[in-house]
């Protein structure tokens, strides 16, 4: 196992390349998931204001 | 039915298609990563001069193509706004810039990376990685214009002609390593002659594209159904603002 984690002795190289990858991309999903709940909650606050607004 | 393309430009139909596509390029997505890492780290063979360095191959030139095809997309998508007024087009560019930069970044990183062990040094002033670097400010350049006005359209106006000058530099990335004398390789894939990678290479390298690919698609109709909710949301205030 710690000769794959090894990868020829260029492991220092080589992990933190997908690491790092892997960080980015799950962090911009996370934001942008984020910030599509909230709008969709703003939207359902202003969609119910605006209802009671039109009774 | 002549295929119209303004068919897609109101919002509510976009909402419905990429609604529609969501889980299904969100479980491609899944499988050509897990697929793609598979081969990249467990199934693929060593380089025989690079030896396990080769496997950052797999991340780092994905996402250099990314980073060229999304710039290009965006000049596009910055064309359609500024000629057409198309509205749905400046929401795609000002979406695509921030997945842009992160590809760069990854694209610049693992190089850096892949740099040291091969060519014994993190960053060299050579013509590919210049120009690559060069992008990462105009994705960056693209960001900042486009919240420095009060006013959003002339932020995405000045965006835009930003974006669609930059475009110059994507032919002297891809050409950069015939045109000067440079530490970087030349392509091994899209040149004449034709792909000149071993399939053991090829099989993981085009998974991890797919997985690339996918991952921006995603991003991309995550982001614009949030920036059209966003809008439909500030439509509703003013309405209420001026009853």
């Amino acid at each position: 196992m710690t000769e794959f984690f090894d990868m020829g002795g260029h492991g220092l190289y080589i992990w933190p390349c997908y690491g790092l990858t892997a960080l980015l991309l799950v962090a911009l999903l996370g934001t942008s998931m984020k910030s599509l709940s909230k709008s969709k909650k703003d939207l359902s606050i202003m969609e119910q204001l605006t209802k009671k607004e039109d009774k | 039915m002549a295929f119209n393309l303004n068919a897609f430009a109101n919002p509510k139909r976009f909402m419905w298609l990429s609604g529609l596509l969501l889980p299904w390029v969100a479980g491609i997505t899944a499988i050509c990563t897990i697929a793609g890492l598979y081969f990249a780290l467990f199934n693929s063979p060593t380089d025989y001069q690079q030896g396990e360095t080769v496997r950052i191959m797999y991340v780092h030139v994905p996402a250099a193509t990314m980073s060229i095809a999304i710039y290009v997309s965006m000049a596009i998508a910055s064309a359609m706004g500024l000629i057409w007024k198309h509205p749905l087009s400046d929401l795609a560019a000002k979406c695509m810039s921030p997945i842009g930069a992160v590809f760069t970044l990854i694209a610049l990183f693992t190089g850096s990376l892949w740099g040291k062990p091969m060519w014994g040094t993190w960053w060299v002033w050579d013509a590919r990685l210049t120009s690559e670097l060069l992008l990462l400010f105009l994705f960056m350049g693209h960001m900042a214009l486009l919240n420095a006005f009060d006013d959003p359209s002339r932020g995405t106006k000045s965006a835009g002609i930003l974006c669609i000058v930059g475009v110059i530099n994507v032919p002297i990335i891809k050409f950069s390593v015939d045109w000067w004398n440079t530490l970087h390789q030349p392509a091994s894939l899209m040149k004449e002659g034709g792909p000149s990678i071993h399939p053991d290479m090829l099989i993981p390298l085009a998974l991890m594209w797919f997985c690339f690919l996918g991952y921006f698609t995603l991003l991309l109709f995550i982001r614009m159904r949030s920036e059209i909710i966003a809008s439909k949301v500030r439509a509703l205030r003013l309405r209420q603002v001026h009853g």
